[in-house]
C-alpha cells in the first residue's frame, strides 16, 4: 500500500508544484523585464493570479482527490476482504461442503449473501435431489434387475419346457404315423381276418354236421353195448349155472369114488368111471373158469366201449355246443372283424390327420422356442443393463456423496455431527465406543465404524453384528493398531477434511464398500478421525 | 380122499367118509368151541359139523364150508356120523403112507402128492366111543 501511496502523492503535488514553479519562474522573469510601474503591478498581479490560482488549485483538486485516494483505499480493503471471503466458501465448496460454504459470505453484501445461500440451497437441493433420484433409480433398477431374471429365468425354463413340448409332440407326430400305418396294417389284416372268419364258419358248420353224425353213431354204438352186456349177464348166469353143474357132478363123482372105494375090487372100474367123471366135471369147471376170464375180459371190454360210448356221446354234445358256440362267436367275430377292420380304417385315417396336425404343432412350437429364447436373452441383457444402472445410480450416489449438504441424507454432515459429539468425548473410551455405538443404530448400512487419534492408531471401534454376522474379525480391526498409512487418514490430516475411498472388497463381509473419513475436531483442536465402512448392498438405506 | 381145509391139504380115510354134500346148512352152538361149527340137518338127523383145519391145526375156524364131508362107519349104518367142513375135495386115490396105527391121534403123519405136503388124518378117532362120550380131549 505505501509503494502504491508513493507515486500518488507525487502525482498530485506535481500540479501545485508546477504552478508555483511557473508563477515564480514569470514572475522573475516579469521582475526582470518589467520596467514601468504598470508593468510592476502587473508582475503583482501574475503573482497574485498565480497565488488565487495555487489556492483554487489545492482547495479545488487536490484536497478532493486526497479524499477520494482514502476512499478508495477503503473500498479496495473491503472488496479485498470480500473477495477473501468469497474465495474461502468458494474453496468450501469446492471441496464439497455445501453447508461450510455459507459461513464465510456473511462478509458479503447483501445480494451477494442473498445469491451464494441461494446458490449453496439450490446445490443442496438439486443434490438431494440427485441422491433421493438415485436411490430411486436403484431401487427401480434393483427391482428391474429381480424381476427381469426372474423372467430370464422362467423364460429359459419355459424354453426348456418348449423343447421338451416340441419333442413330445414331435414323437407323438411320429407315433401317430406309426399308429395310422398300424391301423392301415390291421384293416387289411381284418379284411383277410374277415375271409377267413368265413372260411372258419363254413367249417364250423361242417364240424357240427360231423359231430352230430358222430353223435348218433355213438348212440348206436352204446345201444350195442347195452346189447352186449345184457347177453353177457346171461353167459354168465349160464356158466353159473354150468359151474353148478360141475361142482355137483364132481360131488357127485367124489361120492361115486367113495362107494365104489367102499366096494373093494368090485368097485374098481366103478371107480374108473367116477374119476373119469370127476376130471369131466373137473375140467367142465376149468372151462367154465376160462370162459368166465374171457366173459371177463368181454365184459370188461364191453363196459369200457360203453363207458368210452358215453363219455365220447358226452365229448360229442359237448363239442357240438361248443362248435355252435364257435358258430355263433365266429359270426360275432366276423361282425366285431368287420367294425374293426371300419374303425381301423378310421383310425389311420384320424391319425394320418392327427400326425400332421402334431407336425404343424411342432413347428409353432419350435417357433415359439425360438421366440422364448430370444426373449431370455433379451431379459438377460435387460438384466445386465439394470446392474449397470445399479451401478450407475450408486457411482451418483457415491458422488452425491462427496457433497457435505444439511441432510440426514449426507453422510459427512451426519459424521461431522457426531464428531461433534466425539470431540467433547475425546478421552473416554468407553463413551466413544457408546457414541460409535448409537452411530451404528442410526446408520444401519455402516458395517463398522471406528476411531483413530491423531497419529493413525486406533482407539475405538464398533462392529455391526447384524451386517456381519459372528464372523471372525480380521486382525487390522483392533485398537492400538496405526492406521497412519491408510490414503483415508492421510487425507484427512493433510487438508483437515473429510475423505470418501474408492469402492473396495470388505474384509469383514466380502460385500462392497467405501469408507468415510471425518476429522474430529479442527485445526489445532483436531483431535483423531472418526471412519465408517459403508456396505454398498445395503447403501439405499441411507 | 384129499381135502383142502384153511389153505392145507389133507388125507382123509376113504372108509370112514359116508358120503360129501355141497351147501349144508349149518347152525352154530352157543357156548361150542371154536372147531365145532354147529349143527346141520343130515338125512333127516342132526349131524355135528367140525372145522377140519381148527381140528387139525388148533386155532379158529378158517374154512368156507363149501363142502362137508360125513364120516361116519359104513358098516354102521346108524352110528351116529360127524362132519368135517372142508373148502373142496379134491379126489379120491390111494397113496402109501404111514398105516394107521390106531394109537388115537388124529395126524398120523405126512406124505407128498404132486409136490404138495398132504397131512394124513385118522378120522376113525373122531368116532371113537371116547370121542362121543364127552368128546375128543385136545391134550
Amino acid at each position: 500500500m505505501t509503494e502504491h501511496r508513493a507515486p500518488g502523492i507525487v502525482r498530485a503535488w506535481a500540479g501545485p508544484a508546477l504552478l508555483t514553479v511557473l508563477t515564480m519562474a514569470g514572475w522573475a522573469l516579469l521582475e526582470a523585464a518589467a520596467d514601468s510601474p504598470q508593468e510592476a503591478w502587473f508582475v503583482r498581479a501574475f503573482i497574485l493570479l498565480g497565488a488565487v490560482a495555487m489556492a483554487v488549485h489545492v482547495v479545488a483538486v487536490l484536497m478532493p482527490q486526497r479524499r477520494a485516494v482514502r476512499e478508495l483505499a477503503a473500498l479496495r480493503a473491503l472488496h479485498d476482504e470480500q473477495c477473501q471471503a468469497l474465495a474461502a466458501s468458494l474453496e468450501e465448496l469446492r471441496h464439497g461442503d455445501l453447508v461450510a460454504m455459507t459461513a464465510p459470505i456473511a462478509a458479503l453484501p447483501q445480494p451477494m449473501q442473498l445469491g451464494v445461500g441461494q446458490a449453496s440451497r439450490a446445490l443442496a437441493a438439486l443434490m438431494q435431489q440427485i441422491q433421493s433420484s438415485s436411490v430411486e433409480v436403484a431401487s427401480a433398477a434393483g427391482t428391474v434387475q429381480r424381476t427381469s431374471s426372474e423372467l430370464a429365468s422362467a423364460s429359459s425354463q419355459q424354453a426348456a419346457a418348449v423343447v421338451e413340448i416340441t419333442a413330445s409332440t414331435e414323437e407323438l407326430a411320429r407315433t401317430a404315423g406309426q399308429i395310422a400305418a398300424n391301423s392301415a396294417a390291421q384293416a387289411r389284416l381284418a379284411a383277410r381276418s374277415e375271409s377267413s372268419a368265413d372260411t372258419g364258419a363254413a367249417s364250423v358248420e361242417a364240424a357240427v354236421v360231423g359231430v352230430e353224425a358222430v353223435r348218433g353213431h355213438m348212440a348206436a354204438i352204446a345201444a350195442r353195448a347195452d346189447t352186449l352186456g345184457a347177453r353177457s349177464r346171461d353167459i354168465y348166469r349160464m356158466l353159473d349155472l354150468i359151474t353148478e353143474i360141475a361142482q355137483e357132478t364132481h360131488i357127485l363123482a367124489l361120492n361115486a369114488a367113495i362107494e365104489a372105494a367102499s366096494a373093494g375090487e368090485h368097485g374098481g372100474r366103478f371107480a374108473v368111471v367116477a374119476e373119469e367123471v370127476r376130471r369131466l366135471a373137473e375140467r367142465s369147471r376149468e372151462s367154465v373158469d376160462s370162459v368166465r376170464s374171457h366173459l371177463d375180459e368181454f365184459s370188461g371190454a364191453i363196459r369200457g366201449v360203453a363207458q368210452a360210448t358215453a363219455e365220447g356221446s358226452q365229448a360229442a354234445e359237448q363239442v357240438l355246443l361248443q362248435s355252435r358256440s364257435a358258430e355263433h362267436a365266429i359270426a360275432e367275430l366276423r361282425s366285431a372283424l368287420t367294425e374293426t377292420a371300419q374303425a381301423a380304417r378310421e383310425i389311420s385315417l384320424a391319425t394320418g390327420e392327427q400326425r400332421t396336425a402334431s407336425d404343424e404343432v411342432a413347428a409353432t412350437l419350435r417357433e415359439v422356442g425360438d421366440v422364448i429364447q430370444r426373449i431370455a436373452d433379451g431379459l438377460r441383457r435387460y438384466t445386465d443393463a439394470a446392474e449397470r444402472l445399479n451401478q450407475l445410480a450408486l457411482s451418483i450416489q457415491l458422488l452425491t456423496q462427496s457433497f457435505r449438504i444439511e441432510s440426514p441424507h449426507s453422510l459427512k454432515h451426519q459424521l461431522l455431527r457426531w464428531t461433534e459429539r466425539l470431540r467433547d468425548l475425546s478421552g473416554n473410551l468407553e463413551a466413544v465406543e457408546g457414541a460409535l455405538s448409537e452411530l451404528l443404530e442410526t446408520c444401519p448400512y455402516l458395517e463398522m465404524v471406528y476411531m483413530v487419534d491423531v497419529s493413525g492408531v486406533m482407539t475405538a471401534f464398533v462392529v455391526n453384528r447384524e451386517l456381519v454376522g459372528e464372523r471372525q474379525l480380521p486382525g487390522s480391526a483392533a485398537v492400538g493398531r496405526s492406521f497412519a498409512e491408510r490414503p483415508w487418514f492421510q487425507a484427512v490430516a493433510r487438508d483437515r477434511r473429510s475423505a470418501v475411498t474408492p469402492i473396495y472388497d470388505s474384509l469383514l463381509t466380502g460385500d462392497p464398500c467405501f469408507t468415510i473419513a471425518v476429522a474430529v475436531g479442527s485445526g489445532d483442536d483436531t483431535v483423531g478421525v472418526v471412519g465408517a465402512d459403508v456396505n454398498l448392498r445395503n447403501w439405499t438405506k441411507i | 380122499m384129499l381135502v383142502r381145509a384153511g389153505g392145507a391139504a389133507y388125507a382123509l380115510p376113504a372108509r370112514d367118509v359116508r358120503f360129501v354134500v355141497r351147501g349144508l346148512v349149518c347152525h352154530p352152538v352157543p357156548g361150542a368151541r371154536p372147531r365145532l361149527l354147529g349143527l346141520a340137518q343130515y338125512g333127516g338127523e342132526p349131524l355135528a359139523v367140525l372145522d377140519l383145519h381148527a381140528l387139525a391145526e388148533g386155532g379158529t375156524a378158517q374154512t368156507s364150508q363149501r363142502v362137508t364131508v360125513v364120516l361116519g362107519r359104513r358098516s354102521e349104518r346108524r352110528a351116529p356120523a360127524v362132519g368135517l367142513a372142508v373148502d373142496a375135495a379134491l379126489r379120491v386115490a390111494e397113496f402109501s403112507g404111514p398105516q394107521s396105527p390106531d394109537d388115537g391121534r388124529l395126524i398120523q403123519g405126512a406124505l407128498s402128492v404132486d409136490d404138495e405136503t398132504v397131512t394124513v388124518l385118522d378120522t376113525s378117532v373122531l368116532m371113537a366111543d371116547r370121542w362121543r362120550a364127552g368128546g375128543w380131549d385136545d391134550d
